[in-house]
């Protein structure tokens, strides 16, 4: 079968490779419909994600048709159409058990790295590199997913292919960072990343009753459909000082939830961007934590801060003093698909989320690497590729 | 003859000076047992993992599959997870088994194997990926070698 793989830092091919099989009894083999390149692949991409392999499937958001299951697989069933959630899950533990599925004990093979990283091991996710887990990404014709039971779910009629394959991952991680955050009626909510996760984190934010929500970026077309689609309002982040227009927007008081969906490649118009990117570039820090710093800051006193941009290790002056001092919650978490994505799936059906034009770039899987060169370097006005094996 | 004297004398300086430095790093150690991250509870230390099940394993009496290969070089502990989640089950070397860190690695494997079973089912297969073997990159060898490592290694 043709998949897209990683062959080394910032090139990626397509290549056959053999088909997935089923090796345990709560599999099942799914055929990939659609897939969508994540921004957490480029970090994979340009080598921030230290533990990849030349030959890697990468890819984790998608969706397909079921065309096998295992012994043990009792939801689902042969030609189910459905959508995947990217962390595995066995739905049993003490964490699964909870409703926080990325941080499954039991889905990740090489727990030793992230221990010796993070002190713990979440759970596995698919196509998302040796540290959790080294399993096969979605950039292919066929993948195997682990706990199909716990992890895949039945696309309702009436949302189409290209709405539900967001309900994967966009969806869910920009739902979990207003619900985590604790977006409450009447909120004023600032959105740093204007990219699939941030508008979903936004429509979401409404959704849940947020008053008055604003989405932060630099790119127009992102922040237009921020506006235009999503129904917040923008700040464009080299226009004008953040913080100054946030404080004005919220009557000199703050944000009372702040979701930052940027992650370690962060851009700013601010001087602290060149100290961030020489220092990660010389491997002294792992990620470019500005966008998280200006989170904090402008969080009012009390409020709260959600990180749902990737990051993957260290990072340099940290302003845990405000976060301590103005009393904030500050959270963080990889995506916990199943707790979102059936209700996701409802709202996508009756319309209240909608997708569609997060998917700039509809290709052919063998156009992948052209359609993450274009992701990468935001040409085009691409938003998000989506692949069509 | 100055030089050999010289050289002789700096070979004394150097010996006398790292003779010094390892005394002073072991009365170190021994008035700060965790210095430079070491266990003080050496080999009694337990490795542990939290099972979400009932307590009855305890009265079961049969160890979990994983761990029935190790029985012999083992010592094994159950009790109950504080706040009524789950059951601890705990696995150490006996006192005067051979090749211990080996048997450490053994023991971590098992006990995340006999978790997994107890909890699912099933232990997680991940070999063979669609995409094969290929040959390592020399940072592809170190992937190797941390996933050699894999279930045997960590914090556990």
């Amino acid at each position: 079968m043709k998949a897209v793989v990683w062959s080394g830092v910032n090139k990626l091919s397509v290549e056959n490779v053999d088909e997935p099989k089923i090796l345990n009894a709560r599999d099942a083999i799914v055929k990939v419909t659609r897939t969508a390149a994540c921004g957490s692949d480029l970090h994979l991409l340009a080598g921030y994600i230290p533990t990849m392999r030349a030959g890697d499937v990468i890819g984790h958001e998608f969706i397909g048709e079921i065309v096998e299951v295992g012994s043990a697989v009792t939801e689902r069933k042969v030609g189910d159409r459905v959508v995947v959630a990217p962390f595995l899950s066995c739905g049993n533990c003490f964490y699964c058990e909870r409703g926080e599925f990325s941080l499954c004990d039991n889905t990740d093979p090489n727990p030793d790295i992230p221990e010796a990283l993070w002190g713990a091991a979440p759970g596995g996710c698919l196509g998302y590199s040796h540290a959790l887990g080294g399993w096969a990404g979605s950039h292919a014709e066929y993948i195997r997913v682990p706990h199909a039971d716990v992890g895949t779910f039945v696309i309702p009629d009436g949302v189409t292919d290209d709405r539900a394959v967001f309900a994967s991952d966009a969806a869910p991680t920009g739902w979990m960072g207003a619900d985590l955050g604790g977006v409450k009626p009447g909120d004023v909510v600032a959105v740093w990343g204007a990219g699939a996760v941030g508008q979903m984190a936004a429509r979401a934010s409404i959704l849940l009753g947020a008053e008055r929500v604003i989405v932060i970026d630099r790119f127009a077309n992102r922040l237009k459909q921020a506006t235009d689609i999503i129904g917040a309002e923008a700040i464009d982040y080299t226009q004008t000082s953040v913080l100054a227009e946030l404080r004005e927007m919220t009557g000199g008081r703050g944000p009372d939830v702040c979701i930052e969906a940027v992650g370690m490649e962060a851009h700013s118009a601010r001087p602290d961007f060149g100290y961030d990117m020489v220092k990660q570039q010389l491997r002294m820090q792992t990620g470019r934590p500005t966008a998280v710093r200006e989170a904090i800051m402008a969080c009012r006193k009390g409020g709260s801060v959600f990180v749902l941009g990737v990051f993957g290790g260290f990072v340099d002056k940290f302003p845990l003093g405000a976060v301590m001092n103005k009393g904030l919650t500050l959270r963080g978490a990889q995506v916990h698909g199943p707790r979102y994505i059936p209700m996701l799936l409802e709202r996508m059906q009756r319309g209240e989320l909608v997708t569609e034009h997060l998917a700039t770039h509809v290709m052919p899987l063998d156009k992948a690497p052209r359609g993450y060169d274009l992701f990468k370097n935001k040409n085009e006005d691409c938003v998000r590729p989506v692949f069509i094996p | 003859m100055s030089k050999i004297v010289n050289r002789s004398l700096a070979v004394a300086l150097v010996a006398a000076g790292t003779v010094t430095a390892q005394r002073v790093m072991r009365l170190y150690e021994e008035r700060n047992p965790a210095a430079l991250g070491k266990d003080s509870a050496g080999e009694e230390r337990w490795n542990a993992v939290t099972i979400s099940a009932e307590h009855r394993l305890v009265v079961d009496g049969e160890l979990p599959r994983p761990l029935q290969g190790l029985e012999d070089r083992i010592e094994v502990r159950y009790r109950a997870a504080p706040g009524d989640r789950g059951v601890e089950l705990s696995a150490r070397p006996r006192p005067g088994a051979d090749s211990v860190q080996e048997l450490r690695g053994e023991i971590r494997k098992a006990l995340r194997e006999s978790k997994q079973l107890i909890e699912t089912g099933e232990i997680l297969q991940s070999l063979p990926r669609p995409e094969g073997h290929r040959p390592a990159t020399p940072t592809g060898a170190v992937v190797d070698l941390a996933e050699r490592i894999g279930m045997k290694g960590g914090v556990l």
